[in-house]
């Protein structure tokens, strides 16, 4: 079918769309007459589509005011309060009252799952709350097998340090309870260690296979590790000389003495320290850094320089990310990166003005089955690698289905825990009194900018009226749902 | 706080995830057990591959042990399987005991074993391996496809095939690439769900707006449009399978329910790719009970089920099973055992010469290990190239795997 159908055909044709149902073709078929999407190129728009967890007129235009630089700079500027205790409230999110249930009886930890949803859909501190998520994705911790102990983790390791350096961070991470349990690190002891948490701390925590480390070293830095483990007592950190391995030890270029066990947190935290500021980290974050703010195939002069910057600034957060979305790589990647299922759903919510219920704290469920059936709920991902961020381990039937009947609901307020749409709020005034400017007025809202004639042909078909087409205010405001979860299911609603 | 003892850094129980879940209706993102399936509107000449994936790293050396190795015993004092307790296979090897529901497949000669088998160069990580062994190549290669993808392609699409469909929340990585895949957590369940009065026009403006768009998102689009009408004839329909069947209530067990009744329904299946989860034993697994133990029993169940549930198609469905590497020989401080090499592949069907283990037994002695690990003597595409040609009808070997010449070993009859 030809990317340009008069709209008239379309919509008084329910044959086009009958004979798209049906094909199913290879990927390569009619490849000739489609064309990449074409999306805005207004860098201000494209900055906060990129930046954020979903676009939204206010931010754009405070964007827009203040200019990317700073912007950024406001944004990447104070560390938000970090909750002292777990039961502290958050300031920047009308999440009231998280404390006491934070987790459940079986260590659950649903209120945390909602909790970073409720700061990536409704916080303020949007580049923030955006690098909480990388790096609680570079240190992936599944929840389910460490239940609260996430909770310490998610606040003394990621939200106290994603802006900070990550050698602080990732001194943090070995310590964390979590991670220890979660890596088998806490049962790691003696001559035969448990390898697990060494092999992940080289390979996805810092220097990656490409740093060719051998199986004697992976086994080294086990030994290194020994006696880092948890209290059962009080669930929290503690070292255990009597578990540390003695012995000469030699990790890539690192090599200790280790001859006194009551030293052996000292070795491990001096094996951290090389692995955090190894030029092979210093390419591994910058890779995933690039690949997050400016997608894929990632420009490989902009990984150079941003490791370069990450070194000179000895493992600190904040310049590397500045110097990535100022560079010219980032200005021209505009719509190039496609949303995972937890980008999208975020976005969706912000772009259509959803709002929380009340109800969401008490009754998190429905929240988290919804980001499950979309395949990313915060913190479930079971292996320690983390979610993927490729667009291929995403694009899957199973995916776009999900997106697709999420979006359904979304409108229709069928999510306990986000109140339906609100119509007017969408439509603003004046109210459009023809289905075509309805389209234009909802592609507007939700993506921004306008869009290529053939998004608004399909909302005009989904409703089989032709753009002239003089409609009430009632009726208006009655088609909004059913088209703004259309758009949202778009081919511009899949890319940031 | 839960207590965890075993295996907690890949997907550990089902049971686990599934308390983790608690009343979570759908399960959808628990990711427990993923199949994913090719199929064309006929099958041509070729059986049924049904590849399960033992998602972390099966112990092959737990799996099928060598009992007559005396290494072994030294090795794993604690977590071994007995030489009392396995069930004798031949002069060397046992099965394990929670795979005696595939006993009557080896007496009958339709279960094979494979053993020391796996990657040839030999990673010790689960994402560099899973990555190479889906692909079928080299690690460092750089083709992006997948092996089961460039043998679907090697046969030749045909437009208006259905290549393939995954019950997952992810493709699968086997079938990257050209032929169209899908996947989907339900066959049951494949739906846009919106208002009936809508459906069609909801469907219609979905593949108005993708139309025009090319890229892998709106391929993927459009093979899931295309997905509604193939799949409308399994919409809740409830599956019942051969009578006396039951499936074991979990991940593998409803994946293989799943793929039996799209293969029974005679659409022509042609690949289904299934995942079973938890085989990374870091600790505490166990020997002839314990976490390993239930493990395996699941599996033997599962595969006894699918194979008495498909019947006489059985006489044309090869069944393989797969792990991204073996594990380390010597067990850990903390009764597991860690990353290792050589691993145990299982091939059961019609079509093959079963009742043998096939492979050179490298032995346990610390001279012939390989880094503390089963040395790797037979490349597992040697198995898989055997069964794309004499049993899937493959025609170009060499597309599929491209960077390694398959030497079959014989345990396949030519179809």
């Amino acid at each position: 079918m030809p990317a340009q159908l008069s709209r008239r055909a379309v919509v008084t044709s329910t044959v086009a769309g009958a004979a798209l149902l049906g094909t199913a073709a290879s990927k390569t078929a009619s490849a000739e007459t489609r064309r990449p999407l074409a999306v805005s190129g207004d860098q201000a728009l494209h900055a906060a589509r990129r930046l954020t967890f979903g676009a939204t007129p206010a931010l754009v235009a405070d964007l827009r005011a203040k200019g990317l630089t700073a912007w950024l700079d406001e944004q990447l500027g104070r560390l938000p309060e970090v909750h002292g205790a777990a039961t502290g409230p958050m300031p920047d999110v009308p999440v009231p009252n998280l404390a006491a249930q934070m987790m459940d009886a079986q260590g659950r930890g649903i209120d945390l799952k909602a909790a970073t949803f409720a700061r990536a859909a409704w916080g303020d501190r949007q580049v923030y709350e955006l690098l909480v998520e990388f790096w609680s994705n570079h240190l992936s911790i599944h929840a389910g097998t460490v239940g609260a102990l996430k909770l310490a983790d998610d606040r003394a390791v990621v939200r106290a340090h994603a802006l900070g350096t990550f050698t602080d961070m990732l001194l943090a991470s070995c310590q964390s309870p979590a991670m220890l349990r979660y890596l088998n690190n806490d049962v790691s002891r003696g001559h035969w260690p448990n390898e697990n948490y060494a092999r992940e701390l080289l390979e996805l925590h810092t220097v990656g296979v490409r740093a060719r480390y051998t199986p004697a070293h992976v086994r080294d830095a086990a030994r290194a590790l020994t006696g880092l483990t948890i209290d059962p007592n009080t669930q929290e950190f503690r070292y255990r000389p009597e578990w540390h391995d003695v012995g000469r030890l030699r990790v890539l270029g690192w090599t200790h003495a280790n001859t006194d066990p009551a030293k052996g947190l000292e070795v491990a935290t001096s094996l951290v320290r090389y692995l955090a500021s190894h030029p092979s980290t210093a390419h591994s974050i910058a890779t995933k850094l690039v690949r997050r703010l400016v997608g894929d195939p990632v420009p490989s002069a902009l990984v150079a320089s941003a490791a370069k910057t990450y070194l000179a600034n000895r493992t600190a957060i904040v310049p590397t990310v500045r110097h990535i979305v100022l560079s010219r790589d980032f200005a021209r990647s505009a719509g190039r990166k496609s949303q995972r299922p937890f980008d999208w759903v975020t976005a969706a919510v912000r772009s259509l003005g959803l709002q929380q219920d009340p109800k969401m704290l008490t009754n998190a469920t429905p929240l988290l089955q919804m980001l499950q059936r979309l395949g990313q709920a915060p913190f479930e991902w079971v292996q320690p690698d983390g979610y993927p961020d490729r667009t291929g381990a995403w694009t899957s039937t199973s995916s776009m289905l999900a997106r697709w009947n999420t979006a359904q609901q979304l409108v229709n307020g069928g999510i306990a825990g986000l109140r339906p749409l609100d119509s007017a709020a969408v439509l603003g005034t004046p109210v459009p009194t023809t289905a075509g400017a309805l389209a234009d007025r909802i592609v507007q809202r939700v993506l921004g900018a306008p869009t290529r004639p053939a998004l608004k042909t399909a909302l005009l078909l989904s409703v089989a009226m032709a753009s002239s087409k003089a409609i009430s205010e009632a009726t208006a405001k009655a088609l909004t749902p059913q088209l703004a979860a259309l758009v949202i299911s778009s081919p511009e609603a899949m890319v940031r | 706080m839960t207590a965890v003892t075993e295996c907690p850094d890949l997907i550990c129980t089902r049971r686990r995830l599934l308390t983790a879940a608690g009343g979570v209706a759908g399960l959808g993102a628990l990711d427990l057990a993923a199949p994913t399936m090719a199929f064309a509107g006929s099958r041509q000449g070729g059986d049924l591959l049904v590849v399960i994936t033992l998602e972390g790293g099966a112990d092959g050396l737990s799996l099928v042990p060598p009992l007559a190795d005396r290494n072994y015993s030294l090795a794993r004092p604690d977590v071994g399987i007995k030489a009392g307790q396995a069930i004798p296979l031949d002069r060397t090897f046992g099965l394990h005991p929670g795979l005696k529901p595939l006993l009557p497949y080896w007496n009958d000669r339709r279960l094979a074993i494979v053993h020391a088998v796996g990657d040839s160069d030999g990673t010790r990580s689960h994402f560099e391996a899973t990555n190479a062994m889906e692909r079928g190549v080299r690690l460092g290669s750089s083709v992006g496809t997948g092996w089961i993808d460039r043998y679907l392609v090697s046969r030749g699409l045909r437009s208006g095939d259905f290549p393939s469909l995954a019950i997952s929340g992810r493709p699968a990585g086997a079938l990257v690439g050209q032929a169209p895949d899908l996947s989907t957590w339900d066959v049951r369940n494949i739906r846009v769900q919106v208002a009936a009065a809508r459906q069609r026009a909801t469907e219609q403006a979905l593949a108005q707006m993708y139309a025009g768009v090319s890229g892998p998102v709106p391929d993927s689009a459009r093979n899931t449009l295309a997905a509604l009408g193939r799949f409308a004839p399994f919409r809740d329909k409830a599956y019942q399978p051969r009578a006396g069947v039951s499936y074991p209530a979990d991940g593998l067990g409803n994946s293989l329910a799943q793929v039996a009744q799209v293969a029974r329904s005679g659409v022509g299946l042609q690949v289904a790719c299934v995942t079973a989860h938890g085989w990374d034993t870091h600790e505490g697994m166990g020997g002839t009970t314990g976490y390993l133990n239930d493990l395996v029993g699941r599996l033997g169940k599962a595969i006894a089920a699918f194979a008495a549930d498909l019947g006489p198609l059985m006489s044309s469905t090869t069944i393989v099973t797969m792990s991204e590497f073996g594990r380390r020989v010597q067990q850990n401080a903390s009764n597991g055992v860690d990353h290792g090499h050589g691993n145990a592949m299982l091939v059961l069907g019609g079509g093959i010469r079963g009742g043998r283990v096939y492979g050179r037994w490298p032995g346990l002695a610390s001279a012939q290990l390989d880094d503390g690990d089963l040395r790797v003597t037979t490349d597992y595409r040697d198995v898989l190239g055997e069964l794309v040609q004499r049993r899937l009808g493959g025609r170009s070997l060499g597309q599929v795997f491209p960077d390694h010449r398959p030497r079959p070993l014989g345990l396949a009859r030519q179809r």
